[in-house]
């Protein structure tokens, strides 16, 4: 299983930087050489899920738990955990990192929103034990629709798609900044925020949908 | 072709983890089977990704890695899973087949609609399979709240739109009858958050609404 997917994995990851520089739509080559830092971190971040799937690297494992287990800690704190739940959190999101290493596919995720998701997964444990369908890769193996094309575009598009969602938060308006942080910080649905806020959910709604809008997330085919 | 998606609120909350339980069965189940809306949840699942880059780490206890390290080699306790579904659970998207046992039993609910009710372990909504055999309507009905119908397998009509296999099927309020097409059963995953009302001929209330009677649908011979 591991070898299958070292074959599908990506290609280096400077060949998709150097096909990811030559693109205009991400806003231009300023706004990437500025970040050059941040993208390059990414790369690093999926070099090491690399490492400890194929070679169980201890290394590896260390510095992603450096940069990774106190940003999960706080996003338990802001999930409403107290500190030794969310200590607890991060630890058990650490240790599926290392386990479910080899499941990671940078095709289909960048490694921040890979662990993004493991750590989500670990909180909706926390608050809510087994009140959700389980989801796994594993679990699309049924699906009726062929997959995407598994060729470098699409690889590009992902990485693109991260890269740009990361680099225009920064410049989002304040209020659909408070109502994305609310929705995936502190465990709120549309309709939790729009009562806290005393808003209509339609407005909750529409700051989402605007918010995802100029973050360049595709929404075609969304019912509103 | 899937061609009734869920709404954007319901697949942000999914990606943010915030939605209960019962609406995340349909949105697993949908994206088991629809590659768009599975891209639009990973596409949401980048923006908690970037807000979780720009957190402000929080200090861990000194002996965290420690603690980690001495259990990275800890034996992962293996979660069972579930057999491969025979005859019609074959139609089960994954997310939703750990939530039906191999005992499961259909029961008849009414004419022509049999049910597997589903273990929930929170929130105020009720989910079950439904199969509706061909050809035949659901009893007519309005929602006191919401209905979430997804399509697994065969295909029903409501209100002048097709449903088939993945279409999720979105009623509030007025009342309706959906109709099976005519040659396949159709099986369905549906979720409601308040009591129906039945409003047909039969018309009485139903509390809890799993007491559906069906009535023979007059238009299909």
């Amino acid at each position: 299983m591991t070898r299958q997917r070292a074959g599908l994995r990506l290609a280096p990851a400077s060949r998709v930087r150097a096909a990811f520089a030559g693109r205009k739509s991400l806003g231009g080559a300023g706004l990437l050489e500025k970040n050059a830092e941040k993208i390059a971190l990414e790369d690093r971040f999926g070099d090491l899920l690399d490492a400890i799937a194929v070679r169980r690297d201890r290394a590896a494992f260390a510095e992603l738990f450096r940069h990774f287990a106190p940003r999960l800690k706080s996003f338990g704190l802001r999930g409403g955990a107290n500190p030794e739940a969310a200590e607890e959190m991060a630890q058990e999101a650490m240790i599926a990192v290392w386990r479910k290493a080899a499941t990671f596919d940078r095709r289909r995720a960048s490694p921040t929103t890979w662990i993004y998701t493991i750590a989500r997964n670990k909180r909706i444990d926390m608050l809510r034990r087994d009140a959700r369908p389980p989801i796994d890769a594993e679990d699309f193996a049924i699906v009726t629709q062929p997959p995407p094309a598994e060729d470098a575009d699409v690889t590009l598009d992902a990485f693109q798609s991260h890269e740009r969602v990361r680099l225009l938060l920064n410049d989002l308006p304040g209020e659909q900044r408070l109502v994305l942080e609310k929705a995936f910080f502190e465990d709120k649905t549309h309709s939790d925020i729009a009562a806290e806020l005393k808003l209509p959910l339609g407005t909750v709604k529409s700051r989402i949908r605007l918010a995802l809008g100029r973050l360049r997330i595709s929404l075609q085919g969304v019912e509103s | 072709m899937i061609a009734h998606h869920p709404p954007l609120d319901m697949l942000v909350d999914y990606a943010a983890g915030s939605l209960s339980e019962a609406p995340s069965m349909i949105v697993a189940a949908h994206i088991a089977l629809c590659a768009d809306c599975r891209r639009q949840v990973e596409s949401v699942e980048s923006v908690g990704a970037a807000l979780l880059h720009e957190i402000e780490p929080a200090a861990l206890t000194a002996d965290a890695f420690d603690r980690v390290l001495a259990r990275l080699d800890e034996k992962e306790t293996p979660i069972a899973k579930p057999t491969a579904p025979e005859g019609w659970a074959q139609v089960l998207p994954f997310p939703l087949r750990r939530y039906v046992d191999a005992a499961a039993r259909w029961r008849r609910a009414g004419w022509g609609v049999d049910e597997i009710s589903l273990p929930l372990h929170e929130g105020p909504h009720q989910a079950s399979l439904l199969r509706v055999r061909a050809g035949r309507a659901m009893a007519r009905h309005r929602h006191s709240g919401l209905e979430y119908t997804l399509v697994l397998s065969g295909a029903f009509t409501d209100r002048g739109a097709h449903y088939g296999p993945g279409d999720l099927c979105l009623a509030a309020g007025p009342e309706h009858s959906p109709l099976a097409d005519a040659g396949e059963d159709c099986i369905c995953l549906a979720v409601v958050d308040g009591p129906i009302v039945l409003t047909g001929p039969i018309g009485r209330l139903l509390n809890p609404w799993m007491r559906l009677r069906a009535r023979r649908a007059a238009a299909v011979g």
